[in-house]
């Protein structure tokens, strides 16, 4: 114990810092305890890492090759922040660091490095903690996408990021200091606005602290705008501060005032056209009354003077009256998708489509036909127009059968999971019901996919199947009432299946 | 048959085709019915107010049976229900609404206001003959009708 050399190395264990000593190669050949402690090391000196760099964070130890090591070299000695790291595990520890050369200040005579890690004190810590977070602070005010606006305890502006700078059309020098109800909000409103900031900076609460408001803020151009502004009050240094986070809604609330224009425009002309087909569709019946009475009366009196073209041009003109009021009596029934709407209610599209089928029981029976309906989901809907919407599809499937042949039509449904929206925040995910009705008939070629739901619209000469072509344009427009899509899938020949997705719940405003 | 009583019918109705169609069916169904008719419900109540059928050529004022159609000019047939039925002397009349709406306002409304039935006028001359013959089955020969 009276060598020297145990002398400083007894020395060199009582310190708290990591002490090492290494070649001017980088080779560790001494770590006293502490060092070995921190690293995990055993009590051995022959079990010391290999190179400095190896007990370094590797970020670290570049900066300490790019800066330490040529100051070492010129001046024989650096001092800064380094962050070692554990060799058993990824623990790292953040120290100032002393490197000098042992010897001399020359590293030419110079026999060894020294390193000395001295662990920060508490206070350090905390200080570059603080550091930190104030320089986080900073990158989230200036990188925000919304204006934030700090006002001190005096109520003048003491933040104004950078988004706030863009959004008033003004730059953070001209504001700071300036109290926001002068710069930031239109005169008319400057009062009440400086006197509610007054108030919540002298009671530190309020009731709009933390709630969204919207208010109009002026740009530097004079040009007012809505906003959204949330409040929060926090202490800083003592004192209390308000930060305003403002939301610049000027586009939305346009495209909102757009939307809703829209929809009271589309609403008006829904409503002219519904007006149109019913008061038209009344007015036409009358003179078409007439016409058939007049006809038969024509036939009953006239038909002994007649010969056989005159008897066959009444009737012509007759058959020509009927179809007149067929049409006129779909053109109805169309308008009254929306003129006769429901509420919507659960409605069982198995039961429904049962009953369906036993009214078509007569048609049904004429064709020889089956149609089978399979297990259907219970989905909220206007129950007379789910009917009519069944009634139309099956009465079509047995309708367009192939000459000669039984039809086969199948229903089946079942839930499918909708789109969804989440980022506009309507309902998470909307579930939807898919009903199928399949059949084995004529079908059709899809290039007349777009028209077949069109009004008045038919793919065949009257002479071959009946009807008006307004079957499917009714089917299309009780399933666009129910918020949902029809469409078909065919091929001449190969039957045809409809397919008609409606959602399984409506929000309470809809269906109206 | 030669004593048989002639029931009289007064129709309001702006539809001169109408008004011809009843009577050409109730001479083709050969009921005892006569057709008397006004073009709307203005004349209606002029006709019953002042001198009723006479001046227009029947044998007693009051009609038996008022035929009235709902859409005509000057007083519409709603109007002219109210009037009627609140007419202590013509209130007892009754009255059959004639029109061709088919819409549930319409139907409900008229028998608010008191109307004795509701029939939407016929397609085909086989429905109005059906119409005469049934209106005389009903109102003349099955209900016993307001002595006057």
């Amino acid at each position: 114990m009276n060598s020297p050399h145990e002398a400083f190395r007894a020395l060199a264990d009582e310190s708290r810092d990591l002490i090492c000593l290494a070649s001017l190669q980088g080779k560790p050949f001494y770590m006293n305890r502490a060092a070995r402690e921190w690293l995990g090391l055993p009590d051995e000196d022959d079990a010391l890492p290999g190179s400095l760099r190896e007990y370094h964070d590797p970020a670290s130890w570049d900066e300490l090759r790019d800066v330490a090591v040529p100051a070492v070299k010129q001046t024989g000695r650096w001092e800064g922040p380094s962050r070692l790291c554990r060799l058993d595990s990824d623990r790292r520890l953040s120290v100032d660091t002393t490197v000098f050369l042992v010897g001399s200040t020359d590293v030419e005579k110079a026999t060894c490095l020294a390193l000395i890690h001295r662990r920060r004190s508490r206070e350090a810590r905390l200080k570059r903690a603080l550091e930190e977070a104030q320089a986080r602070k900073h990158t989230i005010l200036e990188t925000s996408l919304d204006p934030i606006i700090t006002v001190n305890s005096r109520g003048l502006i003491s933040e104004f990021n950078r988004a706030a700078e863009q959004v008033f059309g003004r730059p953070r020098e001209q504001v700071l200091g300036t109290a926001p109800s002068e710069v930031l909000f239109p005169a008319s409103k400057i009062e009440g606005y400086q006197n509610r900031i007054d108030r919540y900076l002298d009671a530190g609460e309020g009731s709009l602290l933390s709630k969204r408001t919207e208010v109009v803020a002026v740009r530097a151009s004079g040009l007012p705008f809505e906003a959204e502004l949330t409040m929060t009050i926090s202490q800083e240094q003592g004192e209390p501060v308000l930060t305003f986070f403002v939301r610049d809604i000027s586009a939305r609330k346009r495209a909102e005032e757009e939307q809703l224009r829209h929809a009271a425009e589309l609403e008006r002309s829904n409503h002219e056209l519904e007006q149109f087909a019913y008061v038209a569709s009344h007015d036409l019946q009358e003179p078409l009354r007439k016409i058939r009475t007049f006809g038969d009366r024509l036939q009953s009196h006239a038909a002994e003077m007649l010969d056989v073209t005159g008897n066959e041009c009444i009737d012509r003109m007759r058959n020509a009256a009927e179809r007149m009021q067929a049409l006129i009596n779909g053109l109805l029934n169309l308008s009254r998708v929306t003129t006769k709407a429901a509420d919507f209610e659960p409605v069982d599209l198995g039961r429904v489509a049962r009953e369906v089928v036993a009214d078509l029981e007569v048609k049904i029976q004429q064709t020889g036909g089956r149609v089978d309906v399979d297990k259907m989901p219970v989905i909220q809907a206007d129950p007379l127009q789910m009917r009519q919407l069944f009634q139309n599809l099956i009465g079509n499937a047995l309708k367009f059968h192939r000459d000669g042949e039984t039809p086969l039509v199948k229903v089946s449904g079942r839930f499918v999971h909708g789109r969804t929206n989440r980022v506009l925040g309507e309902s998470p995910e909307r579930e939807q019901c898919q009903i199928l009705v399949q059949d084995d008939g004529i079908g059709f070629d899809t290039k007349y996919l777009d028209r077949i739901f069109d009004v008045f619209q038919r793919l065949h000469p009257r002479g071959e199947h009946e009807g008006t072509g307004v079957g499917l344009a009714i089917c299309r427009k009780i399933v666009q009432r129910h918020g949902g899509t029809i469409t078909a899938k065919s091929q001449p020949g190969e039957g045809a299946t409809f397919i008609v997705v409606l959602p399984v719940v409506h929000s309470p405003n809809e269906g109206h | 048959m030669i004593n048989a009583k002639t029931f009289s019918i007064l129709m309001a109705d702006d539809d001169p085709e109408d008004c011809l169609l009843l009577r050409d069916a109730v001479s083709g169904a050969d009921v005892p019915v006569s057709v008397f008719t006004v073009s709307d419900g203005e004349a209606l109540l002029e006709c019953l107010t002042s001198g009723g059928l006479v001046s227009l050529g029947a044998a007693s004022a009051r009609p038996d049976l008022i035929l009235l159609d709902l859409n005509m000019p000057r007083r519409d047939g709603r109007e002219t229900l109210r009037a009627l039925k609140s007419d202590r002397h013509l209130q007892t009349i009754p009255v059959v609404v004639l029109t061709t709406s088919t819409a549930a306002v319409d139907i409900d409304y008229s028998y608010e206001l008191g109307a004795n039935s509701y029939i939407t006028k016929p397609s085909t001359f086989q429905d109005w003959l059906a119409l005469a013959r049934t209106v005389n089955d009903y109102w003349f020969r099955l209900v016993e009708l307001p002595t006057g």
